[in-house]
């Protein structure tokens, strides 16, 4: 080549690429072609960091992987078709794979850069790099798919807004339990129930009860309403040994399908105001059960019958269970497995027919319970080319983003903005609310009377505040520990988060004022403990944050760099939750819950939400 | 569509569903020059499937390609860049046939336009205006869509330019309320009266869930009995809706007990909606008569002809278009006849407070009814076939409830010609004049202007500015000249547009270099304009897309 590409860099951009050391955090979606972007554009030393593995659905965007590259690391196979096509000499690609959480990626290990740019999928993994590159002083440069939607925006300690800032969409949907246990009426509470209860208790062996019994109103004896509300649940529901899965699964669907059902039945108050569910019987469904074909059915975009969904689900169990010799424990939800995807929509489209809730396909199942978000290279490709840009600039201008803007691809070409595509702003100024990069302190206001430290620590500062490894203190007297922990040390702070707040080691009163710290993100700040009833229909987390309570913890879909867990439980990409600690009234009307539901899930359906693929 | 197709497609049938891609996959996308700009696109439409392209380039490998395009290797230097582009992009997908034609553009334009004849869409980037007046006008010719895309320094251009684009899935983010309120259906009528037709002998609870359709029906009965039939227009008339409503809960639950009845709320709320007689929006009403002036005038069912070519055979994307037309003189009809002057039911109950079985049953009348009247179209739309000598099934059912779905956000957009464009006679120098305040220091009318004058430059010098050894200095006055001479154009069609001598320079200091990032962006919002002409859904850009990579900015006009 006559001249590098990093020279060309300097000489059109006026960027000195070739000693910059730059970081990408994700190598999917938006991280595929941002790789491409940087060797084009010259830089030579680049890290990467994802914890993903290639899937068959990301080919259609991620251009970097071929279908022989499935399950291996995202981030190896990237570096390694880059660095087959033609680059500058000396280029250095280091790939990580592993979560950028992780202790190796700690604050010196971030100093070293001169630029962070994410490519991320989800916002646990954003908020953590936010705060560590705030603390490291390191400008990153931010950035989300969506569609035809995408934006990036570039972030730095005490030039511009942090990513925590500004109010995140929440698109987490949050439903009291007892309306997905007891009474659903709507598809989604149906999936929730198949994805989050039953198949833990089918696959996952767990011990739990479907039916709430908290809901059955007690006479005025004390005694239960009914007898039958009182009918001992089925405990477990395994395999047996020597059990055809055929008959498992007629076993399960007359548990699930017909005795809970009348259960719920007894439960009188419960239809005062709703129509009463109808059991089902398997029999009437599927006739010649011994005779039934197992195939996984072609349908995916019509819903499927009743009769058709009954074979369906006994048709999953035994592929699973049979077929595949799958046992319990080794099977957890996975959105692209045929068999979980089968098994999820047959008994969500069953328990609808039970409750007299319209069915859903297996495609729009699939969406909702894997958290899909639509994704393709357009949208990729133009933001990754403006991450580019913008890191340029930043290089240009010796590290500062004063040069900088936040960028909006947008779809709607109407309003008063209508001749814009790519919307442009000014980077804002950091927000003096900031908990994160300002110094305001977060209050919290929770029950103490039944408040417990699992609600403080596992629900408050990590799921709702985002902390990787908090350490809880007050004045001088240390309350709760975690990170760099020894066996006994873990099993000393486990055995703390059951107590109540007001029980020692907490002894916390109203009023009281904490100190939270996270070294993993060098982050600390104020946290004040304030005692108040919660209504739980407003708030069904079971608390409220002040300071921060803009902030969601929703995640985002897979498929894109996912440097961090999915959000708060590593793993688990779904985005419905259900809530067992929040008490729920009997009163709590059909409606009333519907109501909630929608006010939860209705922001943002404009505006490009930051996920990424 | 096989399982496979489905699970490497699956993010993207959410967004436009498997007709979309089946759509797609009809495509036959024709690539002029495979250059950066033209790999970049290309790519992000072999990722999603495209049927077939073809990438037609008569340049050899050099290093500046190697420096910049993606899709090349080392050892293809001096080796036809078709061929090797061509042979990596196919490597995205095996499901695409990807094949190349190297040959030089330009003469191929001029020599042999009947190439053209074998696509269904053209690509075009990094071309000479002349040799691109002449391929706008083959396209043209054959109703063939064009996009045509460029990066040049930190600037970069999209013109999306087929004759017409039909779309019926606009995927706009407001629905529109149609509850029939107003002018209430027969089935609506009686499910109000056999669910709720005494409303007062409910128990208080009941009365908290009756859905506010019911409610607000009650109150519109109740005030057309008392204005000799007339209906709430004005707002002051609505606001004594929403009273009449404040007044039944008061009577319902006593004074200050309707504080918690959501159901009354939503009524309210919904009164200045859902009391708007449905109206049909301006854009479909042109849809439905340029539908029923081509019904008339005896080419009902075509857009203009296509070429005479004799291998031509219409293309799926004719047939979309075809029977667009055809569902759009159906819809007509029907407005005029059942639907008594509204379209058709959209059939969607929005989420309210409801015991769950009247809001099913409640769903499923909006269902039925939407359903009788896709019904009554569909029967229109198989008349109008019959009439035109196709087949009684020539338009597919799920079309007919597709459109009716969707009847409100129909949408015909047409493209001005680069003809058009690039006449000083017909060209908008207004439009490029409200331009002078988009992009700060470099306003997105001057990068224009300037683009327009290195064509200029390059029709007079046959080589672009500052391109000559490292002289760029001496090009500066001789691209001032070709500037000066477009804004007089410009002057004599009424904006007066000013272009600093610092972007002069910087136009010369490009030296027409295509930037890796530029290409990369400008391509890809060139591949999802693209998307959309050939998926038919979601809108796109009419018709021009100036990115201005000196401070981030992208602008649309209708130049």
């Amino acid at each position: 080549m006559s001249a590098t590409r990093a020279e060309h860099a300097k000489a059109v951009a006026g960027s000195d690429v070739a000693s910059a050391k730059v970081l990408m955090v994700g190598a999917g979606g938006i991280g595929c072609e941002l790789i491409k972007n940087l060797v084009l554009c010259g830089f030579r030393d680049i890290e990467a960091i994802d914890l993903d593995t290639i899937d068959y659905s990301n080919l259609n965007r991620q251009f970097l992987f071929r279908a022989a590259h499935v399950n291996r690391p995202k981030v190896e196979v990237a570096r390694e078709t880059v660095l087959s096509f033609p680059h500058d000499a000396g280029t250095r690609i280091v790939a990580h794979h592993g979560n950028v959480k992780a202790a190796q990626f700690d604050l010196d290990y971030f100093k070293q850069f001169t630029i962070v740019l994410n490519a991320l999928d989800n916002i646990d993994a954003r908020r953590h790099v936010n705060r560590v590159c705030l603390a490291a002083g390191v400008p990153l440069v931010e950035s989300g798919t969506e569609g035809y939607l995408g934006q990036v925006t570039v972030i730095k300690k005490g030039e511009s807004e942090c990513y925590e800032c500004q109010p995140k969409s929440d698109n987490k949907k949050t439903y009291p339990i007892c309306t997905v246990r007891n009474h659903p009426d709507k598809p989604v509470h149906c999936i929730a129930w198949a994805k989050e209860l039953l198949f833990k208790k089918v696959f996952g062996g767990e011990e739990t009860d479907l039916v709430d019994n908290s809901e059955a109103a007690p006479a005025a004896d004390g005694a239960p309403e009914q007898p039958a509300a009182a009918a001992p649940p089925a405990p477990k529901l395994e395999l047996q040994p020597g059990e055809s899965a055929r008959h498992f699964a007629a076993r399960v669907f007359e548990a699930v399908f017909a005795a809970d059902v009348r259960r719920l039945l007894a439960m009188s108050s419960l239809w005062k105001e709703r129509a009463p569910p109808a059991p089902l019987e398997l029999a009437a469904l599927v006739p010649a059960l011994d005779a039934l074909p197992v195939d996984s059915p072609d349908e995916d975009q019509a819903a499927w019958s009743v009769a058709e969904s009954a074979a369906v689900f006994v048709g999953a169990l035994v592929r699973a269970f049979e077929l595949r010799g799958v046992r319990v424990g080794q099977l957890a939800f996975d959105k692209d497995d045929v068999e979980c995807l089968d098994f999820v929509t047959a008994a969500s489209n069953l328990r609808s027919a039970v409750f007299g809730i319209p069915a859903q396909s297996r495609f729009k199942v699939k969406e909702i319970a894997g958290n899909i978000i639509p994704a393709i290279a357009t949208t990729n490709a133009v933001i990754a080319g403006y991450i580019a840009i913008e890191a340029l600039k930043v290089l240009r201008a010796g590290g500062s983003t004063a040069q900088c803007a936040s960028a909006f691809l947008c779809r709607a070409l109407s309003g008063k903005r209508k001749d814009r595509m790519i919307v442009s702003t000014r980077l804002n100024p950091p927000a003096a609310h900031c908990f994160v990069c300002g110094s305001a302190s977060v209050t919290v206001q929770l029950d103490l009377r039944t408040a417990t430290g699992a609600l403080l620590v596992q629900e408050v500062l990590i799921k709702k505040l985002a902390f990787h490894q908090p350490n809880l203190t007050k004045g001088d007297r240390g309350l709760y520990e975690s990170g760099d922990l020894d066996e006994d040390e873990v099993a000393i702070e486990e055995a703390k988060l059951g107590k109540l707040l007001t029980e020692p080691p907490f002894s916390l009163r109203t009023g009281a004022m904490l100190n939270v710290s996270d070294q993993s993100q060098s982050l600390d700040c104020e946290l004040i403990v304030v005692h108040a009833e919660i209504d739980v229909e407003a708030h069904p987390l079971g608390f409220i944050v002040h300071g921060a309570d803009s902030i969601g913890v929703r995640r985002d879909a897979g498929g894109a760099g996912s440097a961090g867990p999915s959000g708060a439980n590593a793993g688990d990409d779904s985005d419905i939750e259900m809530l067992d600690s929040a008490p729920v009234p009997a009163s709590d009307s059909t409606p009333t819950a519907r109501k909630q539901a929608r006010s939860r899930r209705s922001p943002s359906a404009r505006a490009p939400r930051t996920a990424s693929n | 569509m096989e399982a496979q197709k489905k699970q490497r497609y699956d993010r993207q049938l959410r967004m436009w569903g498997e007709h979309g891609q089946e759509a797609l996959e009809r495509c036959k996308l024709c690539l002029l020059n495979g250059s950066a700009t033209g790999t970049e696109a290309l790519k992000n439409l072999v990722l999603p499937g495209i049927g077939s392209f073809t990438v037609i380039d008569g340049a050899l490998v050099t290093a500046r390609d190697l420096g910049n395009n993606f899709f090349l290797e080392e050892a293809d230097l001096g080796r036809p860049r078709a061929e090797c582009v061509t042979r990596l992009l196919k490597e995205l997908n095996e499901h695409v046939r990807g094949s190349y034609v190297h040959e030089d553009v330009g003469s191929l334009i001029r020599t042999n336009p009947a190439f053209l004849d074998d696509f269904s869409l053209v690509i075009a980037t990094q071309l000479t205006e002349p040799s691109l007046r002449l391929l706008a006008s083959a396209c043209r010719e054959r109703s063939l869509p064009l996009v045509v895309l460029r990066s040049y320094g930190l600037v970069g251009t999209v013109r999306v330019a087929p004759i017409e684009h039909v779309l019926v899935e606009a995927h706009s983010d407001n629905t529109p309320s149609d509850l029939r309120v107003v002018d209430p259906f027969p089935e609506l009528l009686a499910f109000a009266r056999d669910r709720f037709g005494h409303v007062d002998t409910l128990s208080s609870s009941e009365r908290k869930h009756v859905p506010y359709v019911v409610l607000l029906l009650h109150a519109v009965a109740e005030y057309k009995a008392a204005h000799g039939g007339a209906l709430p227009s004005s707002y002051k008339e609505k606001q004594a809706i929403k009273a009449a409503l404040g007044a039944l809960a008061e009577r319902w639950f006593g004074e200050g007990g309707a504080a918690d009845a959501l159901n009354v709320e939503e009524a309210k709320a919904a009164v200045n909606t859902a009391l708007s007689a449905p109206s049909i929006p301006p854009s479909a009403r042109a849809v439905m008569a340029e539908a029923e002036a081509r019904l008339s005038a005896q080419k009902p069912t075509l857009p203009p002809e296509p070429g005479q070519s004799p291998t031509f055979v219409p293309d799926p994307s004719t047939i979309r278009a075809r029977n667009f037309w055809i569902l759009a003189a159906a819809l007509a009809r029907f407005v005029r006849a059942e639907g008594k002057g509204t379209l058709p039911l959209l059939g969607v109950l929005p989420d309210m407070t409801a015991d769950t079985s009247s809001y099913v049953e409640l769903a499923n009348i909006y269902r039925a009814k939407a359903a009788a009247d896709a019904a009554r179209v569909h029967a229109h739309a198989v008349a109008i076939a019959h009439d035109a000598g196709l087949p009684d099934d020539a338009v597919p059912v799920e079309q007919t409830v597709r459109l009716c779905k969707n009847a409100h956000s129909l949408q015909w957009l047409r493209f001005r010609s680069l003809d058009e464009e690039l006449t000083p006679a017909s060209a908008r120098a207004a439009q490029l004049g409200a331009l002078l305040d988009e992009g700060g220091d470099a306003p997105a009318a001057a990068l224009y202007v300037l683009l327009r004058a290195a064509d200029a430059f390059h029709a007079r010098y046959n080589r672009w500015p500052g391109t000559m050894d490292d002289d760029i200095e001496s090009d500066v006055p001789l691209l001032k000249q070709c500037v000066g001479q477009l804004l007089s154009e410009y002057r004599q069609g009424g904006a007066t547009l000013t272009i600093r001598d610092d972007l002069v320079f910087e136009m010369c200091r490009y030296g027409a270099a295509e930037l890796h990032t530029v290409a990369a962006i400008v391509g890809g919002v060139a591949s999802q304009e693209v998307l959309k002409l050939v998926t038919g859904q979601y809108v796109p850009l009419n018709n021009t897309y100036i990115y201005n990579g000196l401070n981030g900015t992208g602008v649309v006009a209708e130049l």
